[in-house]
């Protein structure tokens, strides 16, 4: 089954493109063999799916596949491998840096999963690099790093953010792109405590430079978050990701722990909704107690509304005045603990007020009503 | 140039990795992109494990006594250009004794049928970037662009 195209799934020539990059033998030749005939090399590649083809060269190159595209597609699993080891050695100099000031760091997405899980440089391209750090320095980090040249884009929302969000992001003179987190998901992150992530760590070396990352299970849970979010592009290597770490040799994933996470960041929607994509498409080894558990969680009103709007909208520009004032909505309670309605919507008249820099309320209630005021005005003009 | 006795890859500023008969590496300090293929990837492999560059002379014209010159010239000229990019440096540390049974019948074989091994280099690693890998690149693909052919 293949989800349409707004959804964080892959459409169909997606999933068989995807299938040809993460299976072996037979189903990969038929996978590979139909994704040729669906698509145009040369002019239907969009982005999502031109990040798959380092992993497609490697996963055909290694099992013996022959074509007059693999050329083309070493080609680019050679350009991956040195986008990658500059981006690795750059963020070793950031990590090298921050140690160096006494903050400890974990580095997350891409660059972990590249040690940890692909253990190959070429496969996963990325264009950025994810750090976390403690809560508690984030300030301090921001410093350190503005100091050392690197530009912190959308400044005027750092008060903002540091109460609300959960990263910022920094370019440095060749626009190479850092994601400062403070927290590691967004989802109900008022309810993370300061060792959530970090007491099950693993040290991890990038380029020489000694750091820590997430644990597979850690891993596996934050692909899945991180990754069910309608985009325009859809963000599909979240399959790859969570595939491979379901598969890799020395993965064995506490599902007690997941469970836990699952639960106290209110994910279960996304959580069941994954694992069934999984399962039905790449036949992922799932346990069945895990999802016999996740089945039994009660989701409240809050988990319900930020799921349909991670799937209906998500990472999308939001159109409309009503999907501006949505997305506003989702992305508070998205954050927020998910229960107790009551307080949260006290908390939502807090959070708007310093959204809006903490002008009056009823200036925010007229800013608010003057957009859908214009927006009315501008569907009474019709063209000529 | 001076050619050391044992040689070893000047990590950590290049990376390397062998991939289909091609060994691709990457100069983190200069930004410079090279690739050796045929008996320049066995070759690069074979000190890579051993740093042992004088063997390689001693299998391949052992194994093509035909062309002794001409294949010791060439691994000379070749080994004497890895050092002037600093993709090998001295070392030390005298020859590793590890065994090589698959890089030592790689060389054999390629001595058999010998072709010069080249240092291809790609020196502007800002503008490959830019490249589109599917539509700007040769048959061969990135970093061949359709315009500019590599400095050997």
């Amino acid at each position: 089954m293949s989800k349409n195209s707004n959804s964080p799934f892959p459409n169909k020539s997606q999933e068989l493109l995807l299938q040809a990059a993460l299976l072996k033998g037979e189903p990969m030749k038929k996978a590979w063999n139909e994704w040729k005939l669906a698509v145009d090399f040369e002019k239907d590649i969009a982005y999502a799916s031109f990040r798959m083809l380092p992993l497609l060269y490697n996963n055909l190159h290694t099992q013996g596949v022959k074509d007059a595209l693999m050329p083309r597609l070493k080609g680019m699993y050679r350009k991956s491998w040195s986008n990658n080891h500059l981006l690795f050695h750059k963020t070793a100099k950031v990590l090298k840096l921050l140690h160096s000031n006494e903050i400890p760091t974990i580095v997350m997405k891409g660059i972990a999963l590249t040690i940890e899980v692909y253990k190959n440089y070429s496969v996963r391209p990325m264009a950025d690099m994810d750090i976390l750090v403690p809560l508690a320095q984030s300030g301090k980090t921001i410093d350190i790093l503005k100091n050392e040249g690197w530009i912190l884009q959308n400044e005027q929302y750092l008060e903002f953010n540091l109460k609300y969000g959960r990263s910022a992001t920094f370019h440095d003179s060749e626009k190479t792109e850092l994601d400062l987190h403070w927290h590691p998901i967004f989802e109900a992150h008022d309810n993370i405590s300061k060792d959530d992530f970090w007491d099950s760590s693993v040290s991890l070396e990038v380029a020489g430079e000694k750091t820590r990352a997430f644990c597979l299970t850690d891993n596996f849970f934050h692909t899945i978050v991180h990754g069910l979010r309608y985009n325009p592009e859809p963000p599909i290597r979240w399959v790859a990701d969570a595939f491979t770490i379901l598969n890799s040799e020395d993965c064995i994933i506490d599902w007690n722990r997941l469970l836990r996470h699952t639960k106290k960041f209110r994910v279960s929607l996304q959580m069941k909704d994954a694992l069934n994509y999984l399962i039905e498409n790449f036949q992922a080894q799932v346990s069945r107690n895990f999802l016999e558990e996740l089945d039994k969680i009660k989701s409240t009103f809050s988990d319900r509304l930020v799921f349909h709007h991670a799937k209906k909208y998500g990472d999308d520009n939001p159109k409309t005045v009503y999907e501006k004032l949505y997305s506003v909505y989702a992305a508070y309670l998205r954050q927020s603990k998910h229960t107790g309605l009551w307080v949260q919507h006290i908390g939502f008249v807090r959070y708007m007020h310093f959204r809006t820099k903490e002008k009056p309320y009823f200036r925010i209630l007229i800013y608010y009503s003057s957009l859908l005021f214009k927006k009315t005005k501008k569907t009474k003009i019709k063209p000529d | 140039m001076e050619l050391f006795e044992t040689l070893k890859v000047n990590v950590p500023n290049v990376v390397h990795e062998t991939i289909d008969g091609e060994t691709i590496l990457l100069d983190l300090k200069s930004g410079n992109y090279f690739s050796l293929d045929g008996a320049g990837a066995v070759i690069w492999e074979f000190i890579d494990k051993t740093g042992n560059w004088g063997e390689v002379i001693n299998i391949m014209t052992t194994a093509n006594q035909k062309q002794k010159n001409n294949i010791s010239n060439a691994i000379e000229n070749f080994v004497k250009k890895l050092v002037e990019e600093q993709l090998l440096v001295k070392t030390d540390v005298g020859v590793k004794s590890v065994e090589t049974p698959d890089l030592t019948k790689q060389l054999v074989d390629a001595a058999g049928d010998f072709k010069i091994p080249l240092v291809n280099k790609y020196s502007d690693m800002q503008d490959l970037l830019l490249l589109d890998p599917i539509h700007d690149v040769d048959e061969k693909g990135w970093p061949e662009s359709k315009d500019n052919q590599p400095e050997s």
